[in-house]
């Protein structure tokens, strides 16, 4: 992958670096704030990019507003932003267009290397990563009448899903068979009443949108 | 505060005989003689010090005017409390700055002193008047009331009616007198003068009574709604001041010690991986990451350490002296020293001086490009006084985002104040004073 880092700790911004390189990725650039992530997406063209979202000059919300410019701009770029708290109003800002390319984690997810730089290739690729935390969040502020008729696993699944896994992913987190995840998937839509989607963005979209309208 | 003794109501008829009528009297008499000394000095040296305050003379007869108000004011003030048994406290004496500068400074900014000029200035015709009023309306009954005894020693004069008579004359209209020598006039002339001993002493009173209005608003301290305006606005700087702390804590945690363990989670992370492994350059990598791992840890406790210390410093709880000799033993500039503590000021004086000293000289390691600094701490009266001077190019000014903004804020929660002498190619001179028992 060919990655673009925006992150103002430069301790922070050296070790990601150090570690994409480890295993192989290219790190095409790095930089301190959202200003220069911009330029910096212009001139690399990256696959992805990973910007934090308090960054200097208002140390507010510039990755978030960076990130609206480039999906704007880039459609097929990935964009994963983190931060040491998740928002669940960020979450929605980013997710406004779509869950295609986008990721919102917790900067702790990064002590768990591997899971940190699956979840990137998954949004280099289209595809999506939201927290744990933002997805059981939502799990939790649902009422339970929306959610009643799904069984403990089912939950799981469900969970495992808004965060953007891949069937293959859920059968390994939960360490059950491809067509055990299916046949769960199919109960969950079955029982919430949605439209089963093809690809898994779209099926995080309408898990998302679910939680979010009975919330 | 400042309300008259509560007195127990005189029934009427007892008035002219009650001792707050004789007091309030005396008060009218002595009040002319007093103001006219009082006035003519206040605005003679006030108009010659005025009109020559370009001139370092000018100043200083100002100066003498304000100082001899002020004790006027006192005078004044003792007087009513004493004879009028008002309750007017003394007006609380403003922190000051240290030396000659500091001294003229708070003489000519005064508010007591200017107020007892106002004092002086408006008493002065109410004094007048009410000297006139209370004379007339006094002899006027005595004099009807007492006429019998003293007609006998009036020389005997002829009236425009050709005859003799002794008395007082009324003159009612050219050439005609009303002389009160009949027996009938003499007694209505007594009678009006009795009616008047039981009215003049509401007449001097409601005077008077004016001379205590006159007196609460001018000569005790600035009213309490004023007061309350003062603490309004420090408590809402204290609050602002706190939530800026805290968001500087809360940023300096995001920045600094968040992002750290964030990078050790993840170096410790890719540590466990590598062990994992069977590669043996993942094994040599892994060592190398927890070395730096063990690194980050340890600066990270220094930053937490500094953190905790910015929020209180544990030694600060062995006084100022020891807090600011550990603070100035970190100055990457020389700090010197002075410190002269004869008590311990209180623990909230200890730490806003402490931050405010800390602020100062942070700024001045930042900005000066001084090669030393001195601090010293002295004690005068009720007040502690700072002073941190360096020997750097200055030009230090408040505002413009400087941290002198901040400490100014900080003393200004205890009434504290701050005053910087800076002159452009320096030496830079921050004096800050505030209560000992804030």
């Amino acid at each position: 992958m060919r990655i673009v880092i925006a992150e103002d700790s430069a301790i922070l911004r050296d070790g990601l670096t150090q570690l994409l390189n480890l295993r192989g990725h290219e790190v095409a650039a790095a930089v301190a704030d959202g200003a220069a992530l911009l330029n910096a997406v212009a001139e690399q063209r990256p696959d992805v990019v990973v910007a934090d979202i308090r960054m200097p000059p208002s140390f507010t919300d510039e990755g978030i507003q960076a990130a609206r410019t480039l999906r704007a701009a880039y459609p097929d770029l990935g964009i994963l932003v983190f931060s040491q708290y998740v928002e669940a109003r960020y979450a929605a800002t980013l997710l406004e267009n779509g869950a295609r390319g986008i990721g919102y984690l917790l900067k702790d997810r990064v002590a768990d290397v591997s899971e940190f730089v699956e979840a990137l290739a998954r949004v280099a690729a289209g595809g999506t990563a939201l927290d744990p935390e933002i997805v059981a969040a939502l799990l939790n502020s649902t009422r339970g009448d929306g959610l009643a008729g799904l069984t403990p696993r089912e939950r799981e699944v469900l969970g495992l899903m808004a965060q953007g896994r891949s069937n293959a992913a859920i059968g390994r987190a939960l360490t059950v068979s491809d067509g055990a995840v299916e046949k769960h998937i199919g109960n969950v839509f079955a029982k919430l009443g949605l439209e089963t989607g093809a690809d898994e963005h779209r099926r995080v979209v309408a898990v998302l949108r679910y939680l979010d309208a009975i919330k | 505060m400042s309300s008259p003794v509560e007195t127990r109501p005189v029934p009427f008829w007892r008035a002219p005989f009650s001792g707050r009528t004789w007091a309030e009297t005396l008060y009218a008499l002595l009040g002319l003689p007093l103001c006219i000394v009082g006035f003519t000095w206040t605005v003679t040296s006030l108009a010659i010090g005025l009109s020559m305050t370009i001139t370092v003379i000018g100043v200083w007869v100002l100066v003498a005017a304000l100082i001899t108000a002020r004790w006027s004011g006192v005078v004044d003030r003792s007087l009513l409390n004493s004879l009028l048994r008002e309750r007017i406290e003394a007006p609380r004496a403003r922190p000051r700055r240290p030396g000659t500068m500091g001294w003229l400074e708070a003489q000519l900014g005064d508010p007591v002193a200017w107020r007892a000029i106002a004092y002086q200035v408006l008493r002065f015709p109410l004094a007048l008047v009410t000297f006139v009023v209370t004379v007339t309306f006094w002899t006027l009954p005595l004099g009807a009331v007492t006429y019998p005894l003293w007609r006998g020693f009036l020389p005997a004069q002829r009236g425009s009616d050709g005859l003799m008579h002794r008395g007082d004359a009324f003159a009612y209209s050219s050439g005609h007198e009303y002389f009160i020598d009949t027996r009938s006039r003499i007694l209505a002339q007594a009678a009006v003068g009795f009616v008047f001993i039981w009215l003049s002493p509401w007449i001097v009173r409601g005077f008077v009574a004016l001379h205590r209005k006159l007196g609460r608003a001018l000569l005790g301290p600035v009213s309490i709604s004023q007061r309350v305006r003062d603490l309004e606005a420090s408590r809402t700087q204290a609050v602002v001041s706190s939530n800026e702390q805290l968001r500087k804590i809360e940023r300096d945690l995001h920045d600094g010690t968040q992002a750290r363990l964030v990078a050790l989670a993840m170096h410790l992370g890719q540590a466990k991986e590598d062990l994992d492994s069977d590669d043996p350059a993942a094994a040599e990598r892994a060592k190398i990451l927890i070395a730096g791992a063990h690194e980050q840890t340890k600066e990270t406790l220094t930053e937490l350490r500094d953190l905790a210390r910015g929020i209180h410093p544990p030694i600060l709880d062995d006084g100022l002296e020891s807090a600011l000799t550990s603070l100035g033993a970190r100055s990457p500039i020389r700090v010197g020293l002075d410190i002269d503590l004869p008590r311990r000021p209180s623990p909230s004086t200890e730490t806003i001086a402490y931050f405010a000293i800390a602020e100062l000289l942070t700024n001045t390691i930042k900005h000066s490009q001084a090669r030393e600094i001195t601090v010293d701490l002295r004690v005068t009266g009720k007040l502690l006084t700072f002073r941190v001077a360096d020997n750097g190019r200055g030009g230090a000014v408040l505002g413009g985002g400087s941290g002198l903004a901040g400490v100014t804020a900080r003393l200004g929660t205890v009434d504290g104040r701050l005053l910087i002498d800076s002159p452009l190619g320096g030496p830079t001179t921050i004096t800050g004073v505030l209560p000992m028992d804030a």
